[in-house]
């Protein structure tokens, strides 16, 4: 703290201020990873030690217990298989949808932009309601199968008016124009040029998509009836319900081993379904930043 | 170049634009232009911001659509015919250079899009390259090369293709004052060298001046003068154009005693002399006296007494705010052979006569 900033002596209020950035900064680190910490330990730990809590630094009598009761259930691995098919091939399809639209409303010379624009901003603050949206994906033939969640929501207004903002802040016209007298026309140009510079952006609603659709749940719930269709949110759910709730279960110390029992897989269970996007974002997360930004500075 | 060079001709072109404060009005970019540039000429569009410049160079590249008039590239009519099938190149004010492609990918880019021979592509952007004196830069990016290099890449880009037209838009304008004036001289040479047909957008009289074979001032929409640099400066035809290019202090005389034949008699801070006269001049109209501040000479046989109002120095002349017979005017001494002089001190100077010009008043703001 009394090393000089940039060869300047720091004053008494500047070293009292440092202090105080590097506690709150402390301070709220741990708020946000202890939790993580803590569920980590917990899944591993002894379920009468959490129970009890005393679980609070390291794991207490380490056991893979829940785990192994989670891996068990053959439907995990079809939630997963599930998950990251609909994960797949929803992103891909939202990535498409929302640059291809976000790109075409960043050109001035789009007639009926303006018009456009204030469409897609009203399906922002008003939607239809949860009925409406059912009966219109049975309607279409759309109920059971994997396309009511990957359909409905294939442009997310919100991220539309981020790549939007992204394309009018950063491919200036004369990159077009230039493009243009040497005879590239509108689709040459949107793939040969604005693609290639465009990466941050896609990371940013890959990104995005990839974990709106890995969360996923409650469209599952509602428009999938079978179960070998459920992502992996929902399988988990299942298997919780299966290990917590067992009504013809009398005995009282059954029912509170198996509660303990359901603590454990509950922990476990959200490092499971945490775990491949918590190893991914560490690599996106600069994208992600940017993202924000981009909707941050301007609408 | 294979290309033969061709010329461009304007004929009565006009742009307007919906006025933003009055929904029924227009606001017009370009009023009946009309101009031609020669095969092989460089002409300069010049003029302040919003005059309608960079408007009509847009229009000659094709991304803008004239409401009526006609343009000709060689003796094609192309106001009606898109961008790419004009051949034109065009070197933007950001060089526009594709920020993920090479300096080698940038310039060929045109070729490819052509269907070029990968073999032929070579051999030109190696040529290009090297004309430009980029060669050793092929394989770089745009932002590992320097804003002069960007600027020879972005010129190589604009003339691989061997258009018929070279359009220029403000390219110096984000250089540093020093590089400006080094890319300036050089840009020269190297349209000299491959002849081809250019035009050129700049605020910037001196660039104007340094580069062109024809300056047109223009105006709120219109051409306020055509000519070579030295015409303009020496015989402008009203108070906008003189103040526009150069310095030039404005004098109403005391009277105009006679006006014919592109010469006037008047009495000026309180002498009679005859000098030249603007065709634009009327009888009876308000006028003012151009009077270049090189054009007022301090010399002990003076004839109108003067009092230093203020000096500076600029390394190559001196600058002196003279009150001549009330009037406060700027002059500029290249002798620097009166250095001494201080404020406040009384002087006699002449004024060069022959280069005083008789202008119709102008009251225009932007003058």
């Amino acid at each position: 703290m009394k090393r000089p900033r940039n060869g300047i002596a720091l004053s008494r209020a500047d070293k009292a201020f440092d202090v105080l950035d590097y506690i709150l900064l402390t301070i709220a680190f741990l708020l946000v990873a202890y939790p993580l910490y803590f569920v980590v330990i917990a899944s591993v730990s002894d379920p009468i030690a959490v129970y009890e809590g005393r679980v609070i630094i390291w794991p207490i009598k380490p056991t893979l217990e829940g785990y192994a009761r989670i891996f068990s259930y053959e439907s995990l691995f079809i939630g997963y298989k599930n998950t990251l098919l609909y994960t797949l091939i929803g992103t891909a399809i939202n990535v498409v949808m929302t640059i291809t639209a976000g790109y075409a409303l960043s050109r001035k010379e789009l007639v009926g932009r303006n018009v456009m624009m204030m469409g897609v901003m009203f399906t922002m603050i008003f939607s239809g309601g949860m009925i409406p949206n059912y009966l219109l994906v049975r309607s279409l033939g759309l109920y059971n199968t994997m396309w009511a969640l990957i359909l409905p929501g294939a442009v997310s207004t919100w991220n539309l008016i981020v790549c939007r903002t992204f394309f009018q802040q950063t491919i200036p016209d004369e990159l077009r124009e230039a493009a243009e007298l040497d005879g590239c026309g509108d689709t040459g140009f949107f793939l040969r040029v604005v693609l290639p510079l465009s990466s941050s952006i896609i990371a940013v609603m890959v990104l995005f998509y990839a974990v709106s659709h890995w969360n996923s749940y409650y469209n599952a719930l509602i428009y999938l009836s079978s179960t070998s269709k459920y992502p992996l949110q929902l399988v988990l759910r299942n298997i919780l319900i299966v290990n917590t709730l067992d009504d013809m279960v009398n005995d009282v110390a059954t029912q509170a081993a198996q509660q303990r029992m359901g603590d454990l897989i509950k922990y476990g269970m959200i490092i499971v379904s945490s775990l491949p996007l918590l190893v991914l974002y560490p690599f996106l997360q600069k994208y992600f930043v940017q993202g924000v930004m981009i909707g941050a500075i301007k609408g | 170049m294979n290309n033969e060079a061709v010329g461009v001709e304007i004929r009565d072109l006009v742009k307007t634009f919906p006025a933003f404060d009055d929904k029924k009005g227009e606001v017009y970019a370009a009023n009946h232009v009309t101009l031609s540039v020669q095969p092989g000429e460089l002409v300069t569009l010049l003029g302040p911001s919003g005059c309608g410049k960079t408007t009509l160079l847009r229009m000659v590249a094709g991304f803008l659509m004239p409401t009526s008039g006609e343009i000709f590239i060689g003796n094609r009519e192309v106001s009606k015919i898109p961008p790419n099938k004009r051949n034109v190149g065009m070197m933007f004010q950001s060089y526009a250079l594709f920020p993920h492609m090479t300096v080698y990918d940038n310039v060929a880019y045109g070729l490819k899009l052509k269907h070029m021979g990968k073999t032929e592509i070579r051999e030109r952007v190696k040529g290009i390259l090297q004309l430009m004196q980029i060669e050793n830069y092929a394989s770089r990016f745009p932002n590992e090369i320097s804003g002069g290099q960007q600027q020879r890449v972005a010129l190589a880009r604009a003339v691989i293709t061997e258009p018929n037209v070279l359009l220029f838009d403000e390219p110096l304008s984000n250089l540093d004052a020093k590089l400006r004036e080094y890319m300036r001289e050089e840009l020269r040479k190297i349209q000299k060298r491959v002849g081809i047909t250019s035009l050129y957008v700049t605020h910037d009289q001196s660039e104007a001046m340094a580069i062109s074979d024809k300056v047109i001032i223009m105006r709120s929409g219109k051409i306020e003068q055509a000519g070579t640099a030295m015409e303009i400066y020496a015989r402008p035809k009203n108070q906008f154009v003189a103040g526009f290019i150069g310095k030039a202090n404005f004098v109403r005389p005391d009277s105009v005693l006679s006006l014919s034949g592109g010469k006037a008699e008047v009495e000026l801070l309180g002498r009679r002399m005859t000098i030249d006269a603007s065709e634009e001049c009327r009888n009876g109209e308000p006028c003012v006296v151009m009077i270049r501040p090189e054009d007022i000479k301090i010399s002990p046989e003076g004839k109108f007494k003067a009092r230093i109002i203020s000096k500076a120095y600029f390394g190559q002349y001196i600058r002196h705010f003279l009150d001549i017979a009330g009037q406060e005017i700027e002059q500029m001494d290249f002798t620097q052979s009166n250095a001494a002089l201080q404020v406040g001190d009384e002087i006699a100077v002449n004024l060069v006569t022959d280069s005083l010009r008789l202008l119709p008043l102008d009251d225009t703001e932007e003058t």
